[in-house]
């Protein structure tokens, strides 16, 4: 039985055309202070995967500006959209993160049941957490935000030669592609940086952050191939190579400490789907980051030991 | 590479799940609540008119309340009342109304008549001061008019007093040279009556004189004429006479001295020039003899006549082609023309050999030129004209149009008239005065020469039928012919001449024979030959008539005597 060879540019178009079914739904307390006879219904929204959540504050802040009289823009109201954050049952959702990402680690971490959708984001438009977020930025902040992290990555595995190389105009293409959900525009500049130099077969080292819940990510250096053994590394190496790591290193540091570093204790979700462990770790960075070229790794406890 | 399978599948599985179910229910949720929030909008507008209608219902229908206070009945004829008096007071008003517009009507009437008026008696009045304006400039027109004729009329008056006083004085003049004109006049007659006189007295004299010479020389001729000239004479004399009848009295002296005798043999032979020889001719005295051919030149030879001697005097030159003929004048001047076919006829000065004329302005070959004076030349051409030359004015006074080319020509008199004859046949007798043909003589044959008697009374013409003619010029009529049977005429231009006393004619013949005919005869009288070997082109007589010259085309000339 012959398996029909799968195209590498297959599983890219499945990613980008990833969607999300989000409710919003306004927070009581602010609820109360509508001004219009019904209370406002529930938004659903689409939502790709791979952005962020200050491309869409736009749409949000316009739906709700209709219930309220008063200028949601004037700052000493108490109701403004400088107050705006989301909340995912009482944890407030960072903004940097991409949301397939928050999605993945919040929902198959917290609840048991296996359906999560649509994802219930309840949105709050005062008393803004100090503490634990920074107010929601423009647009151009999440660019300068993306563009960092992209050059991060790039000089991770190619010393930040080939995203030095590229024009500004390039960067912006890579950007608007983003924000306007264009697959050719953005994979045309983006095979440039799946590009291999220094006459290696693979990048220098992989782009990853690992996150776990309620600890901050890990981010370790790491090369998909091993030169002593002559062989191609997999995830499983990669997790296993991290969590030790981890572990030996907070040997120092008191708290958030990983104890488990077992990694068939966790369940491995890249994009919302679980790989399998045995698959290059090359290959992932080529065609299952985000288009940050970051792997973005959520790992969960498998609590469920069959 | 079964990972790779797996994950894609789990991806498929993923989107299934999370984007399939859920994206077609956001969307329709998406599109009805953006419906209910549109219908809400007009809900709540229509919410608001239709409070706004309630709010006019009530406010009409508070006014409609307050009316149903009194009782029905009173207010009724309240109503009614007041509705009259309205009625009344509409109607007063109305008729007023009416009142007012009549008179409107007939004031605004009253107001267009005037307006016309006024309008009309304002056209009359332009109209008028137009006319008054124009009446003026007449008057002044007018004006300016008489004045001007006054002035004219003074300068009139003034010229006619000075010429009033010219008058009277050229009347006066007139008066004064009619006296001298009577005079005048009286005394020219009285000197024309004198010369009349004169002339008459001159000419019976010279009568007189004529008849004693004539009576003297009749004497002497008696004494020594011999028999058989004095029968030829006599036969002669006759038709002389006859020919003579009627006045011209024209004999001139020369012919008692003139001694014809007919040449027996050759006296001497020589050759002149170095080509063919075209023309010979003796001058008036005798003692020359002028020849001229193909050499171009006019040789003069002396010719002594005691011992029969020709020596060659001197050469002239200047044509630059064929000499055709040769003429002396005969008024002493002593000139000697040539014609030549360089289309130019020459005149020397025979005292200095000087070429004194050229005349040029023939369009082809001069064949023959002679002196009508000494001062008038006639001349004839291959260009079918004839052309009177002026030698004071050194002009061609007169072109004569023949038509035919002249062969030759011989002036009639000394005013300009002229005979020629012609290659057509003709001979053309040409007036002094107008320039067409007076009369014209037809021959058999192309006339090749012409040679006049002294007196002009008879034309000797050669023609190409091998005959001479002789023609009587009063008449215009050939009175004889001539012809030998050994007598050809071999060109166009071959010359016979008359003896200077008019008895004999002579002629060359094609053969080298030189024919003589006896006029009166019309036999041929001589026939002298073996001399020449060639074409004889043309002969001479000696003025005295005791030789004949002849040239041949082979540069022979001879001179023919006793």
């Amino acid at each position: 039985m012959s398996i029909p060879q799968i195209d590498d540019k297959e599983i890219t178009r499945e990613l980008w055309q990833s969607r999300l079914p989000v409710r919003f739904i306004l927070s009581d307390e602010d609820t109360t202070k509508v001004n219009r006879s019904e209370s406002p219904e529930p938004l659903y929204l689409m939502l790709t995967r791979h952005i962020y959540f200050p491309c869409i504050v736009e749409k949000i802040s316009r739906y709700y500006s209709n219930y309220f009289k008063g200028n949601l823009n004037d700052p000493t109201n108490n109701i403004n959209l400088n107050n705006l954050w989301f909340e995912y049952e009482s944890i407030p959702l960072k903004w940097h993160y991409p949301i397939g990402v928050l999605y993945d680690l919040y929902t198959s971490s917290l609840s048991t049941s296996s359906s999560h959708l649509p994802w219930q984001i309840i949105v709050h438009l005062s008393k803004f957490p100090e503490s634990e977020l920074i107010r929601f930025p423009d647009i151009e902040c999440i660019e300068s935000h993306y563009m960092t992290t992209l050059k991060e990555a790039d000089a991770l595995k190619h010393k930040g030669q080939i995203i030095g190389d590229m024009q500004k105009r390039d960067h912006k293409q890579l950007w608007n592609s983003l924000l306007q959900d264009k697959y050719e525009g953005f994979w045309n500049i983006n095979m440039k940086l799946m590009a291999y130099t220094e006459n290696l077969k693979y990048f220098r080292y992989i782009p990853f952050r690992i996150y776990i819940l309620d600890k901050p990510f890990i981010q370790k250096l790491f090369s998909p191939y091993d030169v002593e053994h002559n062989k191609w590394l997999t995830l499983f190496d990669l997790l296993q190579y991290s969590l030790d790591h981890e572990v030996k290193c907070e040997k120092s540091s008191n708290e958030k400490k990983i104890t488990n570093n077992n990694v068939e204790d966790y369940r491995v979700i890249i994009h919302g789907v679980e790989p399998p462990l045995n698959t290059p770790v090359q290959w992932l960075s080529e065609y299952f980051s985000h288009p940050d070229n970051f792997l973005h790794i959520c790992l969960v406890e498998n609590h469920t030991r069959r | 590479m079964e990972w790779k399978q797996k994950i894609y599948r789990q991806l498929q599985e993923r989107n299934k799940q999370e984007r399939d179910v859920y994206a077609e229910i956001v969307k329709h949720y998406n599109r009805l609540i953006e419906n209910y929030s549109t219908l809400l909008i007009r809900c709540t507008d229509q919410e608001r008119d239709i409070l706004a209608l309630r709010q006019e219902n009530s406010d009409l229908q508070k006014n409609s309340v307050s009316l149903g206070s009194l009782p029905v009945n009173d207010k009724i004829r309240t109503l009614e009342h007041d509705y009259m008096k309205a009625k009344d007071e509409i109607l007063t008003l109305l008729r007023e109304r009416g009142d007012m517009t009549k008179e409107v009507i007939s004031l605004s009437r009253i107001v267009k008549e005037r307006d016309e008026k006024l309008y009309a008696e304002e056209n009359k009045n332009q109209t008028l001061t137009k006319e008054n304006t124009a009446v003026k400039q007449r008057l002044e027109s007018a004006e300016d008019k008489l004045n001007a004729l006054q002035r004219v009329n003074e300068t009139i008056h003034d010229e006619f007093q000075a010429l009033q006083l010219a008058y009277t004085q050229m009347e006066e003049r007139q008066k004064e040279s009619d006296a001298t004109v009577a005079v005048l006049r009286r005394e020219m007659t009285a000197k024309i009556e004198k010369k009349c006189d004169a002339y008459d007295q001159e000419v019976i004299a010279h009568d007189k004189k004529l008849e004693e010479d004539i009576k003297k020389k009749l004497d002497e001729a008696r004494n020594d004429i011999m028999v058989t000239t004095q029968l030829k004479l006599s036969s002669s004399a006759v038709s002389f006479k006859s020919a003579s009848m009627d006045g011209k009295i024209h004999l001139t002296p020369a012919i008692d001295s003139i001694k014809v005798i007919v040449p027996t043999k050759a006296i001497v032979k020589w050759d002149c020039g170095d080509n063919e020889l075209h023309a010979i001719q003796f001058h008036p005295s005798g003692s020359l003899i002028a020849s001229g051919g193909s050499d171009r030149k006019i040789h003069i030879w002396e010719f002594n006549s005691s011992n029969y001697h020709v020596q060659q005097v001197y050469t002239l030159a200047g044509n630059n082609s064929t000499v055709t003929a040769i003429d002396f004048d005969n008024e002493n001047a002593n000139l000697i023309l040539g014609c030549s076919e360089d289309f130019a006829c020459r005149v020397w000065g025979l005292t200095d050999q000087r070429l004194r004329h050229t005349l040029t302005g023939h369009g082809a070959k001069v064949f023959c030129a002679k002196f009508v004076t000494a001062t008038l030349i006639a001349s004839g051409s291959q260009d079918r004209t004839l052309k009177l030359w002026d030698l004071q004015n050194r002009q061609c006074v007169r072109t004569l149009f023949a038509g035919s080319k002249c062969h030759d020509l011989v002036a009639h008199d000394a005013s300009g008239s002229l005979i020629s004859g012609h290659f057509d046949k003709k001979i053309r007798f040409w007036d002094a005065r107008n320039d067409s043909t007076k009369c014209e003589l037809q021959l058999q044959a192309a006339v090749t020469s012409l040679s006049i008697n002294r007196e002009k009374q008879l034309l000797l013409a050669c023609s190409r039928d091998d005959t001479l003619k002789l023609i009587e010029l009063r008449e215009n009529r050939v009175i004889q012919t001539y012809s030998h049977e050994d007598f050809k005429v071999a060109s166009d231009t071959v010359k016979a001449v008359l003896s200077p006393d008019c008895k004999y004619a002579c002629a060359g013949g094609s053969d080298g024979s030189v024919f003589i005919w006896n006029i009166a005869t019309g036999k041929i009288e001589r026939v002298l030959n073996k001399e020449h070997s060639t074409i004889i082109n043309a002969v001479a007589w000696h003025p005295e008539g005791r030789f004949i010259a002849s040239c041949e085309k082979q540069r022979r000339a001879i001179i023919w005597g006793e």
